[in-house]
């Protein structure tokens, strides 16, 4: 029975499902409070949720890991300065947002998943450095576009965007203290976890229509799906066009929590935390389920927050960063190393 | 034998098309270094001087890629490990206060056992990944590197004993953020000193790296080479004709991890300082990024490749910056320039070599429809 | 016997690496000119005193003075050269031979040397430092 259970979920999950509860135990007897950093927790699993979740698509149409994630961050960094830009506040601000990262995100990704094709049994390593180079191309944009607003633009030279945008007066916190509730010290930011399972739902939604069906087929097995009357580059390029305008849509939900924009190289290294997490939830690198999503998400987010205060008032040190680091990416090795042994 | 075979098949293939393809990447460089270099306005000693320091800083670094490419395993983005193995050797040198040649040979020495397991480590693990080789060794890479610092951060001067305070956080364990190696600052580079005018070159650093281009036209003709060579052609062909494939393929991967750590510590004895820190992941991408640039692809790469690929990376790096300064009046945008080209070059060059491989493959499937058509 | 070989091999490369400790190992020396307690007895700093390490242009050392030389390699040569009062004439040379060896910094005590005692070789100020 366990050992099914251990061969079924694989032994790194274990490992590392086992030591976030251990942090949990431990918490309340090294002086950590459990409430606080459990709504920690929560708040940084909604901040990320919609994110990992654009790695769905992608995964489902045998793309592979989205590591061209920053691809969609920029668009929902294009969306997010324009709304600025243009001076619309509020839940109004929040929607300007969105509707205009969409598009671009389409666009963009509509290319991408073009290039994807034409590169097939490649995708991973090509879409890390599309995204490494879109980053860079994304700096040099940054200086020259033509912003204007002063909360945006470096004071001195009156052009070029600052490094950190706050988005205080436009739209900080706008899903996540909608509806939100206090118990003590425990916050809950129910706009946030709404609007995500919103996107669940519209995933779920998709994953059961007829192209949702095509795509899922193309990805179990191309020759297949291709016999079938599919046409599989196109389902591949759908696919690909959902999960960056996901990565958009993933960005904006992150930085009305998080207060900032963060530009140039800030999306640099995005896509890593969010890939671990999937996997840690139990996706593969051709299978991925909401469920993995919600899963990997907390387990992931989990440990970010919990090591730091506990490992380090028991160590006096702070391990968090190298913990993140081995977990994270022992996790994609893990996903990536199986999946060729069940090949062959 | 099946290179024989392939041999002039090969080049029957290639079109116009495909030729333009294999040296694009050569091709746009030089063009942006013709348009840049007059708009930086350095003198042609300046760039010399340069572009001979880097030279010799960069080139054993790039050529410790070209085993694994032999072998077809792609560009080995594992090289870090090298790097870190490097490091760490430098860190026990300058903790003991080892300087000169000594110093350097010493810090070889002790790489080499660290960067021999890492290396195996690295060879086990892309052998559980046929065929996702690069982006398998890029994590890898990372992943490493969260090991390397929890070992240089937390049980340096912990667990191992580190007796030089300057080296130490004041905390008292992990070694500091930057690291100063005065004592074998180019030791290597000054070793046989030559003047030509007012350029100084470092000759022995040449000699060093001249040993190491006979190596790989040697190691080629080798038994081991042959056997990586055939297994980059076809590893079940290599399999079915009695070469230990899995095993090859990581001793592959260890003698480039292996020559990576000594390609870092020459790096780093030009440089003087170690960025205990990021040193290595600079060492990776730029070496990669370099020897694309030179017009190798993921499948083959020559001595040639390096040296274009070094020249032309470098003088990019050197001129993009005051070209950007003079053209837009921002010298960050010749930062962030030069930053997106070596993204983008590997990400053109990694797009284009996809992109041949699939057209070969249609192609083989094509002409092996066609006979069967006919009949 | 390809065991007994990998091990000759290792101990080879050990030897070696040691080999390049001991010829490699750089070494702070610290030349000392200060009034000196040792065995109850005081000796007072010299006036003027030149000091010469491994052949290297000559520094002066005037009371109270402390330098720093670094030497590399398990040994090397000192000359002392006593200067009278007014720092014009040599009064005495003391030329030595110094092994340090695998240990790393020393400070050498000048009166102590030019009273001919044996114990001028001290262990260096920065271990001194931090003991407490």
């Amino acid at each position: 029975m366990l050992k099914k259970f251990i061969a079924t979920a694989g032994w790194p999950r274990v490992i590392i499902g086992l030591f976030l509860l251990a942090l949990f135990v431990t918490a309340p007897f090294v002086g950590v409070r459990i409430s606080t950093s459990l709504s920690d927790t929560l708040v940084r699993f909604g901040m990320n949720g919609v994110m990992v979740l654009a790695m769905i698509p992608m995964v489902q149409a045998g793309c592979g890991l989205n590591f061209g994630l920053p691809l969609g961050v920029i668009a929902g960094l294009l969306g997010a300065t324009m709304s600025i830009e243009f001076g619309v506040r509020g839940a109004l601000g929040f929607a300007t947002a969105i509707g205009l990262s969409i598009p671009i995100a389409a666009i963009l990704g509509y290319g991408y998943g073009q290039l994807l094709n034409r590169v097939k049994g490649d995708e991973m390593m090509i879409a890390t450095y599309v995204g490494f180079s879109s980053v860079a191309f994304m700096c040099m944009a940054w200086l020259l576009l033509p912003y204007k607003n002063p909360t945006m633009v470096w004071g001195y030279q009156g052009t070029g965007l600052r490094t950190t945008i706050s988005v205080d007066n436009y739209w900080s916190h706008i899903l996540s203290d909608f509806l939100s509730f206090k118990i003590g010290t425990f916050y809950f930011p129910t706009g946030m976890f709404l609007f995500f399972a919103a996107m669940c739902f519209l995933i779920w939604l998709f994953m059961k229509t007829k192209t949702g069906t095509a795509m899922t087929a193309v990805g179990s097995n191309p020759e297949f799906a291709r016999a079938g009357g599919v046409n599989v580059d196109r389902m591949r390029v759908i696919s690909v066009v959902l999960s960056t305008i996901f990565g958009a849509i993933g960005i904006l939900v992150y930085e009305q929590s998080f207060g900032f924009i963060q530009l140039y190289m800030g999306p640099f290294y995005m896509a890593l935390p969010t890939v671990a997490a999937i996997l840690l939830g139990g996706a593969s690198v051709n299978r991925a389920t909401i469920f993995n999503v919600v899963v990997g998400t907390f387990l992931f987010q989990g440990i970010l927050t919990m090591t730091p205060s506990v490992i380090n008032s028991v160590l006096k040190t702070d391990m968090s960063e190298v913990i993140r680091i081995i977990v994270s990416n022992g996790m994609i090795l893990y996903a990536l190393t199986r999946k060729a042994q069940v090949k062959r | 034998m099946s290179r024989l075979d392939r041999g002039p098949d090969k080049k029957r293939n290639r079109g116009v098309g495909s030729l333009l393809a294999d040296y694009a990447v050569p091709v746009i460089f030089i063009v942006i270094s013709v348009v840049a270099i007059p708009l930086s306005d350095f003198s042609a000693t300046y760039l010399i001087q340069e572009l001979l320091v880097r030279i010799g800083r960069n080139s054993f670094l790039i050529l410790s890629l070209l085993i694994p490419i032999m072998a077809g395993m792609g560009l080995n983005f594992g090289m870090v490990l090298g790097a870190m193995a490097g490091q760490i050797g430098l860190i026990f040198v300058s903790d003991w206060a080892v300087v000169g040649i000594p110093g350097i040979v010493l810090a070889m020495i002790i790489g080499t056992p660290v960067a021999v397991a890492l290396g195996i480590l690295c060879g086990e693990v892309l052998n559980r990944a046929k065929g996702q080789e690069m982006v398998t060794s890029y994590i890898l890479g990372f992943f490493i590197n969260g090991v390397y610092q929890l070992f240089v951060l937390y049980f340096m001067g912990w667990l191992i004993p580190i007796s030089n305070p300057a080296l130490v956080l004041s905390r008292g364990h992990g070694i500091r953020n930057a690291i100063s190696l005065t004592g074998i600052r180019m030791v290597l580079d000054r070793l046989i000193p030559l003047q030509v005018g007012t350029v100084t070159i470092p000759v022995a650093t040449y000699l060093v790296i001249a040993a190491f281009c006979f190596f790989i036209l040697w190691f080629r003709k080798t038994k081991l080479g042959q056997d990586m060579r055939a297994i980059g052609q076809d590893m079940a062909v290599a399999d079915s004709a009695g070469i230990p494939v899995n095993r090859t393929r990581v001793i592959a991967i260890v003698i480039s991890t292996v020559l990576a750590c000594y390609g870092q510590i020459i790096f780093l004895q030009n440089m003087g300082t170690l960025n205990t820190y990021n040193s290595h992941d600079q060492a990776g991408m730029f070496s990669i990024a370099a020897l694309l640039i030179g017009g190798a692809s993921v499948s083959r790469a020559g001595i040639g490749n390096v040296f274009l690929g070094v020249v032309l990376f470098h003088l990019m790096f050197i001129v993009a910056p005051k070209a950007g300064r003079n053209l837009m009046g921002e010298a960050q945008i010749g930062e962030y320039f030069r930053v997106f080209v070596s993204y983008g070059i590997i990400a053109l060059a990694l797009v284009l070599h996809a992109w041949k491989r699939l057209r070969d493959r249609a192609e083989a499937r094509r002409s092996l429809r066609g006979p069967a058509g006919k009949e | 016997m390809r065991h007994f070989l990998r091990l000759l091999l290792l101990a080879l490369v050990v030897l070696l690496g040691t080999w390049l400790v001991y010829i490699g190992r750089e070494h702070q020396v610290f030349l000392d000119n200060k009034t000196i307690e040792v065995d109850g007895q005081s000796f007072r700093a010299l006036k003027s005193v030149k000091v010469s390490v491994n052949g290297a242009e000559p520094v002066e050392l005037l009371p109270r003075d402390r330098d720093l030389a670094l030497v590399v390699g398990p040994a090397f040569r000192i000359r002392v050269e006593v200067m009278d009062e007014w720092g014009e004439e040599v009064v005495k040379t003391i030329d030595r031979e110094l092994t340090p060896g695998f240990s790393r910094d020393m400070m050498l005590s000048m009166p102590l040397l030019a009273a001919d005692r044996e114990d001028w070789v001290r262990p260096s100020p920065t271990v001194q430092q931090e003991a407490p």
